[in-house]
């Protein structure tokens, strides 16, 4: 976004306020500088050379989970995510991003994955004699898959093996997708991870990628070049389904919610895939969270590194509500929302499971 | 103890804010009121925004702020625009959108008792998914609040020509008054509260009335000619659909530019109206297809603000009149802002009375020209009045139109306000207790209306000018200019 795009967007905005009735951080927070109103009045009055751009303001900038919720109801159509970019990339150039930002950018810089784990580790789950190959489809990994959450990497690999589906992994030689970096506005350094990527995929031959991180996800489709078909491992879960290739061996005689990510959902448009998924499951009841697919309430995750309180907190409402609708389990197909639910459910007093779709899968398949 | 301290005392240190921000954003609504202005109608900023979550929590710093005279102002959505949220005597901001729970919903007796920060989508998505509808509501409904409609009169919107204005549909409510007493009200002395824009006490509870939710057709008519459309939609009103309004093809051509589809015609909406009758009373129109007319429904929050950015800012006035002279209204109008790009969309109530919405297009950032437009509230308002109309609420720029629209119940209204708050410390500044008489701010509008096109004087004057005329007339009465 330019220059002159950002002020009109800023004066486009009509004050109305739909925005908050999703915000995850307003029904948290609830005051008016978190919120996309707030902020657009902010900057219009920085704009106008009424007010300094300070530390406080960043610091709003940042407490934001960028869940594109705000987008999605306001009826001017500003682009606030493009906005909160714009913003976010003037920061990181003149050396203002906030200090848990900084830290995570060098983890990132350094090791190539945003929890500081060494490089060498990363294709530790795969099998000891893997050996990475050419192939035309290959799944991206991505962090916390290969790392803290490679429970999710092993059930999607066992279950493509037990479909006979075709594909490589780059194991020790996949580096972070950029996700991090471009979120906190550091698109050159983002963009030199997308640099290393892609020539390894050109590298093996690669045509379609699927990821079962929606953040991995959104990066992959909207920062890397367009000759590589991006897909999320829903979208490839579903497909192989209803071409008959999956059977179950057990029935889940349970009421199963689904949750939308903002990644894979608001920000990529898979909404129907995860569900097919649930139905095609025997025994499954479907339900659904009063406000699902386009108007899913964000987890809150993305904001652990701002505030995990707050993060745990609004994790906790969407628990909540899963609890009083009688849901048994949560099925996400995101880390960072399994991860944050978790979290959250501990501030809950009834019971729910949380589940990651591929592990579900996995269990549930015929032996 | 500092004011922070004693409130922060009440609702717990996380729901209080002397934020440098939140000050700023909360001396402001949706109206892009030039900074001049405001400082010259007298507003001044607040000291704290405190955001209590329960009726206690509102008795209590209530009594506080009873006993140390402090101002406190209300806030909903802040989408009323015409200043009622702002905090004029600064003080005490009562953010109130922390409490939006739906306490109860309860078919049997046909109602649903709602705390009144939720909003009026968060109700009506609620209640429509369980096979019910709500009454009146605003089209402004993702963030306008229960008590922020209630209190602003409910009396335009949707829904309006079926089952009447909001008091009509209210049960029963719980009001904190402005020396920290809690009274509930049954239908009857709701009333009172109804449209009293939080001057007379704080709504924090409300049971609505709700009604059994049918299959419901969306129908949508175009026009060549608008008298057409308006004969039309007279007839119209006699099937009290759920939802009746009028769409005017100026309005059209902007939306398409933004969008939508829609033949550029004067062009009648009706929901949820005895299809065979509404098809034969607008036999001289073209039909279009129900897909978009649905469309446009599920729309409906988002139509009108959905051309913004063409200006983009907008001057959208709203004024009431007959349905017997809406035609000669939309003329006038169209008269007045002939040289201008604008839509207007109007809204059919049930008593016969239509919310006429004209929507300005314009630009903030050109002061001259904004000023110019700005200060067409004047005309707009003569051109309600001329036919047997008013303005549509009071909030802070409304305020020389009170005696004209209540005229003799002023005084009984004085003595309301004056039995319910004695020291005025609930929304002062605001409906009744103006800071600036109306004369001096009919002046203020006729100087920004001229100043412009004489051209002669300098952007600087345009500002100063009216301001000065405002510090006379604050003089005048006696106020004191921060
Ligand atoms: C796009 C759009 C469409 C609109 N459509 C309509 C429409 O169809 N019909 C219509 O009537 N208006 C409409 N409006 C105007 C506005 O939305 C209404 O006046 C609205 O109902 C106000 O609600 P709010 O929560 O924003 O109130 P606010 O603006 O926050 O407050 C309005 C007034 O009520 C007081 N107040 C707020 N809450 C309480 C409370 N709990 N107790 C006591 N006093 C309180 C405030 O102090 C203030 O004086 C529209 C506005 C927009 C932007
Ligand atoms: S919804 Fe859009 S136009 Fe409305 S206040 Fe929020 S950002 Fe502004
Ligand atoms: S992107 Fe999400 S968290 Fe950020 S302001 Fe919008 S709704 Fe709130």
């Amino acid at each position: 976004m330019n220059k002159q795009e950002l002020v009109e967007n800023i004066y486009t905005c009509a004050s109305c306020g739909y925005c908050r009735f999703g915000c995850p951080v307003f029904s948290e927070i609830g005051f008016e500088r978190f919120t996309a109103r707030g902020r657009m009045l902010i900057f219009k009055r920085i704009l106008e050379g009424k007010f300094p751009y300070t530390e406080d303001v960043f610091r709003s900038i940042y407490m934001c989970s960028q869940c594109a919720n705000c987008e999605e109801i306001c009826p001017t159509g500003i682009n606030f995510i493009e906005i909160i970019d714009a913003l976010k990339i003037d920061l990181a150039r003149e050396g203002k991003l906030p200090e848990s930002q900084k830290a995570m950018r060098e983890i990132v810089r350094e090791k190539s994955n945003p929890f500081g784990e060494a490089r060498e580790e990363r294709g530790a789950w795969l099998p000891k004699d893997y050996q990475v190959k050419e192939s035309e489809a290959l799944y991206f990994v991505g962090c916390a898959a290969s790392y803290s959450l490679n429970r999710t990497s092993r059930s999607v690999m066992k279950i493509l093996e037990k479909v006979k589906f075709d594909f490589t992994t780059l194991g020790n030689l996949e580096y972070c997708c950029g996700e991090p970096l471009f979120r906190m506005g550091e698109i050159g350094l983002g963009n030199e991870l997308v640099e290393k990527n892609s020539l390894e995929f050109e590298r093996l031959g690669v045509k379609t990628i699927f990821a079962s991180c929606p953040g991995c996800l959104k990066n992959l489709k909207h920062k890397y070049p367009p000759e590589f078909r991006v897909l999320h491992t829903v979208q490839l879960f579903s497909e192989l389904i209803k071409e008959g290739r999956v059977e179950f061996g057990k029935e889940l005689n349970q009421r199963v919610i689904y949750h939308d990510g903002c990644d894979i959902g608001r920000h990529v448009g898979i909404y129907e895939e995860p569900r097919e998924i649930l139905q095609s499951i025997p025994g499954v009841e479907l339900l659904e969270f009063d406000y699902n697919r386009e108007e899913a309430i964000c987890c809150g995750g993305p904001l652990v590194s701002q505030d995990p309180g707050i993060a745990k907190k609004i994790a906790s409402r969407r628990v909540e509500e899963a609890v009083e609708k009688g849901a048994d389990v949560i099925v996400t197909t995101c880390p960072t929302c399994f991860v944050n639910f978790k979290d959250g459910a501990k501030l809950v007093e009834g019971k729910v499971d949380i589940q990651e779709i591929s592990q579900l899968l996995l269990k549930l398949l015929k032996k | 103890m500092t004011l922070y301290e004693d409130i922060s005392k009440i609702v717990g240190e996380d729901r209080v804010s002397r934020h440098e921000l939140d000050l700023l954003c909360y001396s402001r609504d949706l109206a892009p009121m030039p900074d001049e202005l405001l400082r010259g109608y007298g507003m001044l900023r607040p000291k704290l925004v405190a955001k209590p979550n329960t009726i206690d929590e509102v008795k209590e710093i209530m009594k506080y702020a009873y006993l140390k005279n402090i101002p406190v102002t209300l806030r909903g959505g802040a989408t009323f625009g015409l200043g009622g949220v702002l905090p004029m005597d600064g003080g005490l901001v009562l953010d109130l959108c922390g409490m939006r729970r739906i306490l109860e919903f309860n078919p049997e007796d046909e109602y649903v008792r709602v705390q009144t920060g939720c909003e009026w989508k968060r109700v009506i998505d609620y209640v429509e998914a369980r096979g019910y509808t709500i009454g009146a509501n605003p089209s402004s409904g993702p963030s306008s609040t229960i008590g922020g409609f209630i209190s602003t009169g409910g009396s335009g919107g949707i829904g309006t020509i079926r089952h009447g204005p909001v008091g009509d549909q209210i049960v029963g409510m719980k009001v904190v008054l402005a020396n920290g007493e809690l009274i509930e009200t049954d239908p009857w002395s709701s009333w009172m509260f109804v449209g009293s824009e939080g001057t007379l006490g704080i709504i924090l509870e409300v049971t609505l009335k709700i009604f059994k939710l049918g299959k419901r057709s969306y129908l949508m008519y175009g026009f060549d000619k608008l008298d057409d459309a308006i004969r039309a939609l007279e007839r119209l009103c006699e099937l009290r659909p759920y939802f009746l309004s009028l769409i005017d093809k100026n309005l059209i051509t902007l939306l398409n530019k933004k969008g939508h589809h829609l033949p550029e015609k004067e062009t009648v909406f009706v929901v949820d109206g005895d299809e065979a009758k509404v098809t034969e009373i607008c036999g001289k129109g073209i039909k279009y297809r129900e897909g978009l007319a649905r469309e446009e429904w599920e729309n409906r929050y988002k139509t009108i603000l959905s051309i913004k950015g063409l200006g983009p800012t907008i001057f959208p006035p709203e004024l009431q009149v007959p349905i017997k002279r809406f035609y000669d209204t939309i003329l006038d109008l169209r008269g007045l802002i002939k040289n201008l790009e604008y839509g207007i969309e109007a809204m059919v109530n049930s008593d016969g009375m239509v919310s006429v919405l004209p929507t300005i297009l314009t630009d903030e950032r050109k002061k001259s020209e904004y000023f110019r437009v700005c200060s067409l509230t004047r005309r707009i308002s003569n051109i309600a009045y001329k036919n047997g109309g008013c303005v549509y609420g009071i909030g802070v720029y409304n305020t020389p139109h009170m005696s004209r629209i209540h005229g003799k119940s002023l005084k009984v209204m004085r003595r309301i306000k004056k039995g319910l708050d004695p020291k005025n410390i609930l929304n002062p500044g605001k409906t009744i207790h103006y800071k600036i008489p109306g004369i001096f701010m009919n002046l203020s509008m006729i100087a920004m209306e001229i100043i412009p096109t004489i051209m002669v004087f300098s952007l600087e004057l345009v500002n100063y000018v009216p301001l000065r005329l405002l510090r006379l007339g604050l003089r005048f009465v006696g106020g004191k200019m921060k």
